[in-house]
């Protein structure tokens, strides 16, 4: 047991895992289940994380938010992967006008905060779950497109890309067999990092109220919900909370195990 | 009386799982240069960080002692070495640009060594570190104090750490390959530096290398080391001259010299007739626009009206120090560059002229073989890859048994074509690269630098490679190097670049014995001598 901290990392991560696939077996509760006897109970060892204003039971609720959660996060992270990436790749390889374009859009991007930008994106598009995603992953694609430009024009510098060239390689080829390959390890390691970052911006976002709708509820909701009772039933906000922030330290702390190696 | 005696030192590397010093002994006396020589992995590095107490952390110590002045320094710790280092041991490290911290004034470096050692007070210290520098050959060393290592040349970043080295008076330096980084000329001036300072002031010196013809020429004493030991020693003139040790003997027949002859294929015997032109270079010019923004465009002529002929079968040797041009001219052989005047006729066609698909099926035909065996080589894909890579890319037979075939074809054994480059030597990984380079059967070779950045006695394995090849394959070649006795082993004609300009050509045996143009005498002039004995 060298490292504590990435052990624990994916202890977590595997109990979101498990939340997110088979939640009926970890929480066999429904999480709808309306029960007025046991209205805002505190944690016990029936209901774990408590129960809410109209005794449903808390932990089943947070189990089952997990795939709401985690599923809009991971989407918009692979958006903001997949278009970054793009980006970076038409900026690095053509050059020129194109690639100073491309770059001040990104610059754009980013003078403003993220959170800021996102709330725009669903000003624009209307509050939905799916919009959530968009306007997430629009506030995440810009350091895709700095991190993918710069390996880009790094790793086409390198000899064995002119090597390959030499060596009769077409230029397509050349992309795909020894740029592309070369250039994707620092990017997958913020793919890792961003994923923290879009479930903190997605629960932030349904916090605000632009999430699912009731009955259903990712964490971000949970929370929100719970704050008109946060004077007399603080475990409504504080463990859904605590679910986010556990899952985002964990994808961090195994992005930093990743990035040091 | 010794003043560092080092006796049956051990260390090894992974918690002892890799041996490095398999008990060394090394003796210098008062004002003594030796050299200890050997190949890469011999163990000449690690002997001298250990002397220094700056073995990494991975490294354990053994056995044995090194006594210095009287001291045991492996029992003083870091404290007590940090008081040691730069003021009565230091160290002038193999590369300059990467020694000195780009971001202070080189003034301020030399002056640092005085500062901590408490040797003078801030003022004093500037004022001493001028001096220090003037007396490295700086005859503006007021000026040059403030500049940044990034203003002065490699040879001059070379002269500023032999001045931070002098300057706390020490009683030994450990030079460790001080000028394999620079080229013949400046290494000339710079070990000139480096011994006259250490003479007149009395510190010994110990200078590590693999050049055989530094260490004739600058040590009195000889040190050979070989997988971890001592295999020889004694004065230069017997070492050298004439061996004991097999190990010796061997880095000694591997060091290219003047004196030696063209090697000649060991297949075919003296070298194949050489054929009608093959390539024909006009006139050829390469200007680089910088453009930024804002600023004024700045041309720099890199290469400036090259003419030359390459016959089938010939080898054409560039030469020239570094920043001559030699590898703007290769990079424009194999169109990675586009020239802007001037034109390169390939078998009758010009280049300028080729687009798309046609550049393409032309690279078939002239090859490029890199200066950097592992940087030439997609660290991601195996030796099998690679060489399947040209044959596969030009549409030819890439069987499992055609790349054995190549693999054979450069002595690379079939048991390595799984490995990466990553796992493989120097030596090997020039060796796949020579194999992707032939794989597509060239007419021309373009070598830069091919061995340069190898090992002596793989340099020479690498160099007779490309000979047997030219003969065998019946290439032309257009071998580029900064080394006139590697140019001596493998050209037909010489060709002198300087300043991107070619000031002489000739047939080798004429320009490499009687110079004409003076930097053609300078080049040759500083090409260290080796003593050696007729070839019996």
């Amino acid at each position: 047991m060298k490292r504590p901290g990435v052990v624990l990392s994916l202890l977590v991560l595997a109990f979101v895992v498990a939340c997110v696939a088979v939640p009926g077996l970890l929480a066999p509760t429904p999480p709808d289940r309306i029960d007025p006897l046991v209205m805002l109970e505190p944690p016990s060892f029936a209901h774990p994380f408590g129960t809410d204003q109209l005794g449903r039971d808390l932990f089943s609720r947070v189990v089952h938010g997990a795939r709401m959660s985690v599923l809009v996060a991971l989407a918009a992270a692979s958006a903001s992967l997949v278009v970054g990436a793009l980006v970076g790749l038409v900026a690095g390889m053509l050059g020129g006008w194109l690639d100073a374009l491309l770059m001040r859009a990104v610059d754009v991007l980013l003078a403003f905060p993220a959170l800021l930008l996102s709330l725009a994106v669903i000003g624009i598009l209307g509050s939905s779950v799916v919009n959530v995603a968009v306007a997430v992953a629009v506030a995440g694609v810009a350091p895709y497109c700095r991190v993918v430009r710069a390996q880009v024009l790094h790793v086409r510098t390198r000899p064995f890309v002119a090597a390959a060239t030499v060596s009769g390689v077409r230029p397509s080829a050349v992309l795909v067999r020894h740029i592309i390959p070369n250039a994707a390890g620092p990017v997958l390691t913020l793919a890792l990092m961003s994923l923290g970052v879009a479930l903190l911006a997605s629960s932030s976002l349904s916090f605000l109220g632009f999430g699912p709708r009731p009955p259903d509820a990712d964490w971000g909701t949970l929370a929100s919900s719970g704050r008109d009772y946060v004077g007399t039933a603080w475990w409504l906000t504080a463990f859904p909370g605590l679910m986010v922030v556990c899952t985002t330290l964990a994808v961090t702390a195994l992005h930093r195990a990743v990035a040091r190696r | 009386m010794s003043l560092l005696a080092v006796r049956g030192l051990r260390v090894s590397f992974a918690g002892g799982r890799v041996p490095a010093l398999l008990g060394v002994d090394l003796t210098v006396r008062h004002g003594q240069t030796v050299a200890v020589v050997g190949e890469s992995g011999s163990g000449k590095t690690t002997l001298a960080r250990t002397v220094l107490g700056l073995l990494p952390s991975s490294a354990r110590v053994l056995g044995g002692s090194v006594e210095f002045g009287g001291r045991n320094l492996l029992a003083l710790g870091e404290r007590g070495m940090r008081a040691v280092r730069g003021r009565s041991i230091s160290l002038v490290p193999q590369d300059p640009t990467a020694a000195l911290n780009p971001v202070v004034p080189v003034g301020a470096q030399v002056a640092e060594v005085l500062r901590v050692h408490g040797l003078a007070s801030r003022r004093d210290a500037r004022r001493r570190a001028v001096e220090l520098l003037e007396v490295a050959g700086f005859p503006d060393a007021g000026v040059r104090a403030r500049q940044y290592p990034h203003e002065l040349s490699g040879g001059m970043r070379q002269r500023v750490l032999i001045a931070a080295a002098l300057a706390g008076r020490p009683d030994l330096i450990v030079a460790d390959e001080p000028t394999s980084a620079l080229d013949p000329t400046v290494q000339r001036q710079v070990l000139d530096h480096l011994t006259e300072l250490t003479r007149s002031s009395g510190t010994a010196l110990v200078l590590i290398t693999h050049d055989l013809g530094i260490a004739a020429e600058r040590a009195e004493h000889v040190v050979v080391m070989a997988d971890g030991e001592v295999v020889e020693e004694g004065p230069p003139a017997r070492v050298l001259d004439a061996p004991d040790h097999p190990r010796t003997r061997r880095l000694v027949a591997d060091a290219p010299s003047l004196n030696s002859t063209r090697l000649n294929s060991t297949l075919l015997g003296p070298s194949s007739a050489i054929g009608e032109t093959l390539l024909d270079v006009q006139g050829l010019t390469k200007v680089f626009t910088s453009s930024r923004f804002g600023a004024a465009r700045k041309r720099i002529t890199a290469v400036a009206d090259v003419a030359f002929t390459v016959a089938r079968g010939e080898t054409l040797a560039l030469v020239g120090e570094s920043g001559a041009g030699k590898s703007t001219v290769a990079r424009l052989l194999v169109r990675l560059e586009d020239a802007t005047a001037g034109r390169i006729l390939f078998d009758g066609a010009d280049l300028a002229a080729l687009r798309g698909e046609e550049l393409r099926r032309f690279r078939r035909r002239v090859q490029l073989v890199f200066q950097d065996p592992f940087t030439c080589l997609d660290p991601r894909y195996t030796a099998f890859d690679l060489i399947a890579e040209p044959l596969r890319a030009f549409g030819l037979d890439a069987s499992p048994a055609r790349v054995h075939e190549l693999a054979e074809q450069v002595a690379l054994p079939v048991g390595l074509l799984s490995r990466r480059p990553g796992e493989l030597s120097g030596g090997q990984c020039q060796r796949v690269a020579i194999a992707r380079a032939v794989a597509p059967g060239p007419d021309l070779l373009v070598c830069d630098e091919p061995a340069s950045s190898l090992d002596i006695s793989v340099q020479a394995q690498v160099l007779r490679l490309l000979v047997d090849l030219q003969a065998s394959l019946g290439l032309s070649l257009v071998f580029i190097s900064h080394d006139l006795a590697v140019v001596r082993q493998v050209a037909d004609r010489v060709a002198v670049l300087q300043a991107g300009r070619i000031v002489e050509t000739g047939p080798a045996d004429q320009v490499l014995t009687a110079p004409d143009h003076p930097h053609t005498r300078a080049l040759l002039s500083a090409v260290p001598h080796l003593p050696r004995r007729e070839p019996a």
